[in-house]
């Protein structure tokens, strides 16, 4: 079978679609996780020149700097994921091959989606007690639902990544002959090295 | 409860399921979470147990001492490509070749003075690896000290503040992050100088290893410093602010940052490659965030299991019966840290981290030792899981950077693999014999940090 008719099947061009539909969504995200990391450094500067030379600190930085590090937390989640990003131990994933492997990494991924479909509605409840008391920080009052609000709604995009991933590696345990599709596929300590060095070469 | 167990045997059970999903390789913070959100509603009910899992991505997430991580990440990205390595390595080249395997210790002086402007050791080797390799080889230094050389001078990364594991670390264990910071720069630079030492010795031993390079006039040495002052700048900026108390460690990030990133700015100008600068920063933020997102996700996952382990007690029982056993503390120590050299061959160092010290720390401060003190301990160990066999993913990236260089008449530049592991095999002794000065001069490390005291 050649690699194109191992990848063509009804599943894969599915997985394909929410695959391209999503991966935009995850580096939009991700850019702008970085770009707020980027404006963290900016008030940094303002806040240390304020206090230093002008004797005026911005009234509520603890508070401003607070609220958005759940995002530079959780914007990044789910392209992480996509790209295999999250620390695992791979000693006996590692040595195994065609179904066992495709088979450990589905039920690796249907752990994922089980502790993310619960906090899901619990922390979307962290977010409906701040909604409704008013919840707020406590120096400029700044109001702490949309920060617990991004803890769902970002759970949510993961989830719906680990959705596309579960039914990626169930379709390569049913036939590992397929291609995958829609997943990270495990690197060696070689390929891991590479990538290190892809990074440094564009110094 | 659902299966009847009292606390002490759940959270057996609990460490019993993280260390089996853990193996099985599920990905650390799910397992962690999911371990801990189970060993809750065993122990306190659905209610409770939902209730803190629902806060607790957001409350731990949340707090101001986590906000330096992001921006020490930035520094080092912002750094590497700002291309300093070769700056520094120009100066190191200029300053020390004149000594014995003078190329080889300009090479750790380099890594040292990027290590204190980026915490990431294998980016360090690979970067390096490219800068100083084609010189040492092109002097006719020998093949295994020169892939030596840069595999151990990377880990130097990971104790010259700005560091992100030892921030991490700071916060898992409740401690000073400025101390933590200051802690981590004599250590490092002791590693660096026993490298030094060791280089030396070899080559004065054995001098077809690495001979001394043409010496540098006084005027060429110091021409080579002004490429290099961002990063005094960023240590002293670190430095002063930590130890003055006169701004917070985000603070000092984020100037650090600026100051580096206006001198990418600067070069970018001066050589005409603004074009080029615009995707390499999109770059540097990108992979900030992917990062910055990894350490948190797996801070808060780990977190949901802390609380299940305290309602446990388990880390209370375990130090508790440390400090019953009959042997000396520092066998257990001994212990502790080999099964840390164990671990860390199969394990991410952070995930390594995050993962044991909630159990592993309190049983420590029970037998006495220095909290600062074990963390640039636990972090050296780490560090040297990195260069050894069979993992060793910074001698995966010599060998592999190598097989990409070539000299100038096109010939193949490549160390094999198996080079690099003999080669590190000195270096490897040297992070041994530094392991043991600290264990018997635990000064070298705590003596900084005290003068914040």
């Amino acid at each position: 079978m050649d690699k194109s008719s191992r990848d063509d099947d009804g599943l894969a061009k599915l997985l394909k679609r929410a695959d391209r539909l999503l991966s935009p969504v995850e580096d939009a995200l991700n850019l702008l996780s970085g770009i707020l990391i980027f404006g963290l450094m900016f008030l940094g500067m303002l806040q240390i020149i304020l206090r230093t030379v002008f004797r005026s600190p911005i009234f509520g930085y603890i508070d401003i700097v607070e609220a958005t590090m759940i995002a530079f937390a959780l914007l990044s989640i789910s392209q992480v994921q996509r790209l295999g990003g999250h620390v695992r131990m791979e000693i006996l994933v590692g040595y195994l091959k065609g179904a066992a492997l495709w088979a450990a990494e589905t039920i690796g991924v249907a752990i994922q989606m089980i502790i993310v479909a619960v906090l899901i509605p619990y922390s979307y409840s962290h977010f409906m007690r701040a909604w409704s008391f008013g919840d707020s920080t406590i120096d400029i009052e700044l109001p702490t639902w949309p920060a617990k609000l991004l803890v769902p709604v970002m759970l949510c995009v993961l989830l719906i990544r680990l959705a596309i991933q579960l039914l990626g590696y169930a379709r390569l345990t049913a036939n590992p002959e397929r291609s995958p599709v829609a997943v990270p596929v495990m690197k060696t300590v070689e390929q891991q090295a590479e990538e290190e060095i892809k990074g440094a070469s564009t110094s | 409860m659902i299966l009847g167990l009292d606390e002490f045997s759940t959270g057996i059970a609990g460490v019993c399921l993280l260390i089996v999903l853990v193996l099985l390789g599920v990905r650390v913070f799910a397992a962690a979470a999911i371990t801990g959100f189970l060993g809750l509603l065993e122990l306190k009910g659905w209610h409770v147990a939902a209730s803190i899992a629902g806060q607790i991505p957001h409350s731990k997430t949340v707090t101001y001492p986590l906000s330096v991580l992001p921006l020490f990440i930035l520094i080092g990205f912002l750094a590497f490509y700002a291309g300093l390595t070769t700056r520094l390595f120009e100066a190191a080249r200029r300053w020390m070749g004149w000594v014995p395997g003078g190329l080889a210790v300009a090479t750790v002086m380099a890594t040292a003075g990027f290590a204190a402007v980026s915490g990431a050791s294998t980016a360090t080797a690979a970067v390096f690896s490219r800068v100083a390799i084609p010189d040492m080889l092109k002097n006719g230094y020998d093949k295994r000290l020169t892939a030596g050389v840069v595999a151990a001078g990377g880990t130097l990364a990971s104790l010259i503040p700005p560091s992100a594991i030892l921030v991490i670390y700071a916060i898992i264990v409740e401690q000073s992050v400025g101390k933590l910071l200051l802690a981590g720069f004599l250590p490092g630079l002791y590693s660096a100088v026993v490298y030094v030492v060791l280089i030396v010795g070899m080559c004065w031993w054995k001098p077809e290893l690495g001979s001394p390079i043409k010496s540098f006039s006084w005027k060429e040495r110091f021409q080579s410093i002004p490429g290099t002052l961002p990063i005094f700048l960023v240590v002293a900026i670190i430095f002063s602010a930590i130890y003055t108390g006169s701004a917070t460690p985000t603070e000092a990030g984020a100037l650090g940052a600026m100051v580096v990133f206006l001198f990418y700015l600067w070069r970018a100008f001066r050589e005409n490659e603004m074009s080029k600068m615009s995707g390499r920063l999109k770059e540097a933020l990108i992979e900030t965030a992917r990062l910055s997102a990894m350490i948190f996700t797996l801070i808060w996952g780990v977190f949901l299991f802390v609380r299940f382990l305290g309602f446990a007690g388990l880390p209370a029982a375990f130090s508790a019966w440390v400090v019953t056993l009959d042997v000396p503390p520092i066998v257990i120590m001994i212990c502790i840290l080999l099964a840390y050299a164990i671990l860390g061959m199969f394990m991410d160092a952070i995930g390594m981290l995050i993962l044991t010290l909630p159990v592993v720390y309190p049983a420590v401060i029970a037998l006495g030792y220095d909290p600062i003190w074990f963390g640039i301990i636990v972090v050296k160990m780490a560090e040297i899981c990195l260069i050894t066999p069979p993992i060793g993913l910074n001698c995966f990236v010599v060998a592999g950077v190598s097989r990409d260089l070539q000299d100038e008449n096109g010939k193949s530049l490549e160390i094999p693999l198996q080079d690099v592991f003999r080669g590190i095999g000195p270096f490897f002794v040297a992070d041994v014999i530094t392991v043991a000065g600290l264990l018997a001069f635990p000064g070298i490390i705590t003596w900084l940090p005290s003068l914040m005291d």
